[in-house]
């Protein structure tokens, strides 16, 4: 929801490849902020602040990996790209398999570092606009009367209005007319969108 | 010899024959003639002989007496010329007042001297090795000042070119003033046992090289990573120089900064790779002024990420005011790569709070810098701790158990001393102890020899 310009993040505990990675990105045009460490990182960044983080593996307190499961658990998870001094293949396996958009080998050429950030930062945008229509569908499915709530739970489940109708013991006509608000309510067109909706809200909450 | 003497000199006396026997009827017994007056004139003059008999054979006593004990004398001191003379020792006096000195045949042939030449102080040092030579004066001068002795040992130089291994014992003697009046000393060649010695020096230090060879595969993460970090931002300040170059307005002061930046960077890659060959390189041992927290410091900046990625913790706590230690760093690294690469291994299966590695720096009495390493492993099983320094024993299952036995070999090489013993609450330490300055005065501790030593005297390097 927020609007704020896309930043990157650079996390690196070492001041020069910090510095030199904020210089770079900030020739390509981005917006950066840097920290040192992990901790630092967490205790002082907005969330709200959509882009991309570009993490060190090895870092000392709390490691890479580390904050990327804290950034999991918050659920706003930032894109990472993972940077590392030696190819660790068991850890790469681990920060992809948790969502790590990239992991880079030092020294990286400014292409693949580039690249990597426009398309994490990409990611976040669409992550945050679908998050943005899943709090909006939220916020929508709250304002739903418990009538309409249950038509809506029997039209995803894939019921006929008459199944629905006789479940509920009311009349056709009323299942209809409930339908046809709870559609309005929560803004969809068709019956596919609601569907798709509802099944991403259910993703998210699971989470 | 004396009665007769006596009985002799009785022939003189005024007395008749009759005087000693009875002559008659009429001649009582009790009335001897012998005895009254002239009789105690008998026996002073007999007490006198027999002294005077006493006196003259106590001077021929004596005169023998003497004659045995010059030519004990004699024969004590062949005796001596012979030990001497078999066991190569030179003898010398140097007479301090007059400035003169007497020496024997074999101190002037171990000096490389003519037979009759004078061997003169000045003489003395020509032929000492030029970078021994203040040495050998100071310890030499420091005996005359405190009037006691000294030991030095040193090399020379002979009239061939040769370069020899000598050692001089000197004992100073005071005169009645109370001041250095002679110095009395003995000189030996001792080049075979001091280059038997320095070849085991080398041995040593191969076999440490070897071994820090083998280390590479345990550092070869680390040497990466702290490459890696100045080559990342070498990089990255380059193409971003590149890009800020490429735009219409050039922000120059800014291109000079990320230039400065790209030369430290290159730089500190640089110091990556001079630690690197100096730990890689194989050479004699330095004895060099060391400060025991900058070797610390460096290690454990090699080791950085290594320690990182193992998520030890480390805890330095040096004592800034240690006085400078002497010894070849690059040994003494490896010292403390050793012990600190076990003390990992130690911690590996630990508690992640448990992983704290601390080192520790402190003075030692008496003039010792002790460096600790502890770990907060599980300690080491009772039955280990005996056989911990013997060769081949290892707890690693890679390892060829050589690392402690090479890191004692080169603590002692220093003059110091490896040990471990487990922590009370958990964990082992080991601390090794390194001779410092104030150092002991030179007659105190034998010279170490160093290999740079060795190059010279078999003439590689000079």
């Amino acid at each position: 929801m927020s609007h704020s310009e896309p930043t990157v993040f650079v996390v690196d505990d070492d001041l020069s490849v910090r510095r030199s990675l904020q210089r770079l990105l900030q020739s390509a045009g981005w917006t950066t902020e840097a920290y040192d460490s992990a901790e630092e990182f967490l205790r002082l960044r907005d969330p709200a602040t959509p882009g991309c983080v570009i993490l060190d593996v090895a870092m000392p307190g709390l490691d890479g990996l580390e904050l990327q499961q804290r950034l999991l658990a918050e659920g706003m998870p930032l894109p990472v790209i993972f940077l590392t001094g030696h190819g660790d293949v068991s850890m790469s396996v681990q920060a992809m398999r948790a969502g790590a958009t990239n992991f880079l080998c030092k020294p990286v050429g400014e292409e693949r570092l580039l690249a990597s950030v426009a398309e994490a930062v990409a990611a976040d945008r669409t992550f945050r606009s679908d998050n943005d229509d899943l709090i909006a569908g939220r916020e929508r499915l709250l304002t739903l009367t418990p009538r309409e709530r249950q038509v809506l739970d029997r039209v995803v489940a894939g019921r006929l209005n008459k199944q629905t109708a006789d479940e509920l013991g009311t009349a056709l006509k009323t299942v209809k007319v409930h339908r046809a608000r709870m559609m309005h309510k929560m803004n969809v067109k068709s019956l596919a969108q609601l569907a798709r909706l509802i099944e991403r809200m259910g993703v998210l909450s699971t989470h | 010899m004396v009665v007769g003497l006596g009985a002799t000199m009785l022939c003189g006396w005024p007395v008749s024959p009759q005087s000693f026997g009875p002559a008659g009827p009429a001649a009582p017994v009790q009335s001897l003639p012998i005895w009254p007056s002239p009789g105690w004139h008998v026996v002073g003059w007999l007490v006198m002989f027999v002294l005077l008999a006493v006196v003259v054979a106590g001077f021929a006593l004596e005169r023998g007496g003497r004659r045995r004990a010059e030519s004990e004398r004699l024969a004590a001191e062949q005796h001596m010329r012979m030990a001497a003379s078999a066991a190569g020792v030179g003898l010398w006096m140097r007479d301090l007042a007059r400035d003169t000195s007497w020496s024997n045949d074999q101190c002037r042939m171990i000096l490389g001297m003519g037979p009759g030449e004078v061997t003169d102080l000045g003489k003395r040092l020509e032929v000492v090795h030029p970078e021994d030579r203040t040495r050998v004066a100071a310890a030499i001068d420091d005996a005359i000042k405190r009037g006691g002795d000294y030991s030095v040992r040193h090399r020379i130089v002979l009239p061939s070119g040769d370069v020899r291994w000598i050692v001089s014992h000197g004992s100073v003697r005071l005169g009645r003033d109370g001041k250095a009046a002679t110095v009395w000393g003995v000189t030996a060649d001792v080049t075979a046992p001091v280059r038997a010695e320095l070849d085991a020096e080398v041995n040593r230090n191969e076999l440490a090289h070897l071994s820090r060879v083998a280390m590479l595969g345990q550092l070869s993460g680390s040497i990466a990573h702290e490459l890696n970090q100045p080559l990342t931002a070498i990089l990255s300040n380059a193409q971003a120089a590149l890009r800020f170059t490429s735009a219409p307005t050039v922000d120059l002061e800014g291109v000079r900064e990320i230039l400065r930046d790209i030369v430290a960077d290159d730089q500190r890659a640089g110091e990556v790779i001079w630690r690197l060959r100096a730990l890689f390189e194989r050479g004699e041992a330095k004895s060099e002024p060391l400060v025991t927290g900058t070797l610390v410091r460096d290690v454990v900046r090699m080791l950085r990420s290594d320690l990182i990625s193992r998520n030890v913790n480390v805890t330095l706590d040096l004592d800034p005011t240690l006085p400078a230690i002497h010894g070849d760093a690059v040994q003494l690294q490896q010292v403390l790569l050793n012990l600190i690469f076990n003390a990992c291994e130690a911690m590996a299966n630990s508690e992640r709070s448990a992983r704290a590695l601390l080192i520790r720096t402190e003075l030692s009495a008496p003039a010792q810098v002790a460096v600790s390493v502890v770990d907060g492993g599980p300690g080491i099983a009772p039955e280990r701790l005996q056989k911990i320094f013997e060769p081949f024993v290892s707890s690693k299952p890679l390892g060829i158990g050589l690392g402690l036995v090479i890191s004692r070999s080169i603590v002692a090489a220093h003059g110091g001393r490896l040990w471990c013993a487990n922590n009370e609450v958990r964990g082992a330490t080991f601390t090794f102890t390194i001779p410092c300055e104030p150092a002991p005065a030179a007659a105190d501790v034998p010279d170490r020899v160093t290999a740079a030593a060795l190059v010279a005297t078999k003439g590689v390097l000079t």
